[in-house]
């Protein structure tokens, strides 16, 4: 049996949310080792990284380069205040830059890489979700699917909270306009 | 249902329809250890070799100029544009994302020692210095390589790789300035402001704070050096500057950095630094690489960023003999301040037109071709007066 089985589980039980919310609430978490971080915060930063990009596949090759870099700099990286943003930032990164080479991050609806099925629950809004760019829909993200707050969004990303509530309002603003009008 | 209520709704069907990833620590750690173990072979040397020479005092010496500061003592080889840089390391395996870095134990650096190309600060300037700018928020990082200089009105710094955080991408923060308007809001990290969709070449203006003092100018440039032809990190520097606002009679503080294969500007008072590839490849020394016939202009690809249009129409910029004036005239303005001051091709269609175009970098040995796609586009016309530049556009490298 794989060790820490039953401190696993008892992760995937836990709501998601609540764990995003304690990365973000600077916990100065002492770890043993990275092998305890990684454990911790693995699926927490796939499901972070396939909600912004997504692409399952992507994301989770994001989190393992993301990952394996923390290890390279962990000497550093454990003493930041929110590693978690850290390692999220390094996989956004990472993710931005493959779709940039090979030319697939490209506005417009349906031209991202979609998982193997849209959701159906809300058609047309779906693909304007989608044609947000990285920017904005990381924090459309945070904000409705994890339900951070604009502090905690800012801390996250390593930006000023303005400009989380610029590209939110910014955001919105697009998604009004092309519901609206129908487009 | 409003709108916030159902963007709530879609995310959390889409959440729900991922896939479980696979568990990888194991994997991860392998390859995690790897890295770490090259690194740290070279820390022992490293701790030592970097002592001496901060004992030392002065900075390292770069390149030809005629403001050389005398070679501090050091076990390190002192690169000059005479000189063929050496390295006992291959930057592309240094650099390869990967593969393993560097494992000579002499080499503490994830790229290399010495910067891939010759940088030369400006005249009022000390250094380079090796190590971090006193005004950085951040301390070095591990393998990292850090010079800066040290002026009256602040610092420039180069940092290879660049902060990791940015070693995979290419943005522009900090806050540029609008275009001539005064709603300029500082801490954002990119622009703000309101845009005009004209230009007018001229004098960059001093912006001012709410209490009329002027602003400092800080901005951090990651610049990508296709001339480096590098995977992974060391494909791109990062460069802040950490400059106030120019004083009073004197040309306006740019910072940013020109690529550029021809002799440091004589204008003391314009603060930029030179960075000279030392590639001998000639699109990069160059100004004009060469003269194409086309028949449809390639596009200037676009990237899904949040930077402002990036097309000007320009209005009464100024006249000039040749069209290629036109065109260093243009280099010369803080709009274009970050552009590349080498490697153009003269672009020119069939009804005459002409536009100067630097190719987007693919990335291929061959190096970048204009039919690919252009980062910048710069159109020249000729006028009774000469020849002008009526539009260009811009985009980032590596989009």
């Amino acid at each position: 049996m794989e060790p820490n089985q039953a401190v696993l589980r008892l992760l995937d039980d836990m709501a998601t949310t609540e764990l995003v919310k304690g990365a973000v609430t600077l916990h100065h978490l002492e770890w043993e080792s990275f092998e305890g971080f990684y454990r911790a915060h693995w699926r927490d930063l796939y499901r972070t990284l396939a909600a912004v990009l997504r692409d399952s596949e992507l994301a989770e090759e994001a989190t393992n380069e993301a990952m394996v870099r923390a290890l390279q700099r962990w000497g550093t990286v454990k003493r930041y205040d929110n590693p978690e943003g850290w390692v999220y930032r390094v996989g956004l990164n990472w993710a931005r830059s493959w779709l940039r080479k090979t030319r697939r991050e490209t506005r417009g609806v349906g031209d991202r890489p979609v998982n193997d099925q849209m959701s159906g629950v809300d058609f047309a809004l779906e693909q304007h979700l989608a044609g947000l760019s990285l920017a904005m829909r990381e924090v459309v993200v945070f904000r409705y699917l994890f339900d951070l707050s604009t502090a905690q969004t800012a801390n996250m990303l390593d930006v000023p909270e303005g400009t989380v509530k610029s590209r939110l309002n910014r955001a919105l603003s697009q998604l009004r306009e092309e519901v609206t009008n129908g487009s | 249902m409003d709108l916030e209520a159902r963007i709530r709704q879609v995310l959390v069907a889409e959440d729900a329809l991922q896939p479980n990833p696979t568990y990888a620590y194991e994997a991860v750690a392998t390859r995690g250890r790897r890295r770490r173990i090259a690194m740290h072979m070279s820390q022992l040397v490293a701790v030592a070799t970097v002592i001496a020479v901060v004992a030392a005092g002065t900075a390292f010496v770069f390149g030809g100029s005629t403001r050389l500061e005398p070679a501090p003592p050091s076990d390190n080889p002192i690169p000059s544009l005479t000189e063929p840089a050496t390295s006992t390391t291959s930057p592309a395996a240094a650099a390869s994302a990967t593969t393993l870095p560097s494992s000579d134990p002499t080499n503490p650096y994830l790229c290399d020692d010495t910067m891939p190309f010759v940088a030369i600060g400006p005249d009022d300037f000390t250094g380079p210095i090796n190590g971090p700018s006193p005004d950085a928020s951040t301390p070095a990082e591990e393998g990292q390589l850090v010079i800066h200089w040290q002026g009256q009105d602040g610092s420039i710094e180069l940092r290879w790789p660049p902060n990791t955080e940015y070693t995979t991408d290419v943005e522009i923060r900090g806050p540029l300035h609008s275009q001539y308007t005064t709603a300029v809001t500082w801490g954002e990290p990119t622009r703000s402001g309101e845009q005009s969709p004209t230009q007018f070449l001229g004098a960059f203006p001093t912006i001012n704070g709410d209490d009329g003092t002027p602003l400092p100018l800080v901005f951090d440039a990651y610049n990508h050096l296709p001339a480096i032809n590098m995977d992974g990190p060391c494909d791109a520097v990062q460069l802040d500057s950490y400059v106030s606002t120019p004083r009073p009679g004197e040309a306006p503080a740019k910072g940013g950095a020109q690529a550029s294969g021809l002799p440091a500007s004589d204008n003391s008072t314009e603060l930029t630094v030179l960075l000279d590839w030392r590639r001998p490849a000639i699109r990069e020394l160059v100004l004009i690489v060469d003269s194409l016939a086309i028949d449809t202009l390639p596009p200037v690809l676009d990237c899904d960023t949040d930077l402002p249009d990036r097309t000007r129409t320009v209005v009464d910029g100024p006249s000039f003999t040749t069209p290629t004036q036109a065109l260093e005239a243009l280099l010369e303005t803080n709009e274009a301040y970050l552009w590349p001051r080498t490697g153009y091709y003269e672009l020119v269609e069939p009804d005459g037109s002409i536009t100067y175009g630097r190719p987007l970098d693919n990335g291929t040995p061959e190096g970048p071709r204009p039919e690919a796609g252009l980062a910048i586009a710069v159109s020249v016309e000729q006028t009774s007066q000469g020849w002008t530049v009526t539009k260009w556009s811009w985009t980032l490298s590596e989009c």
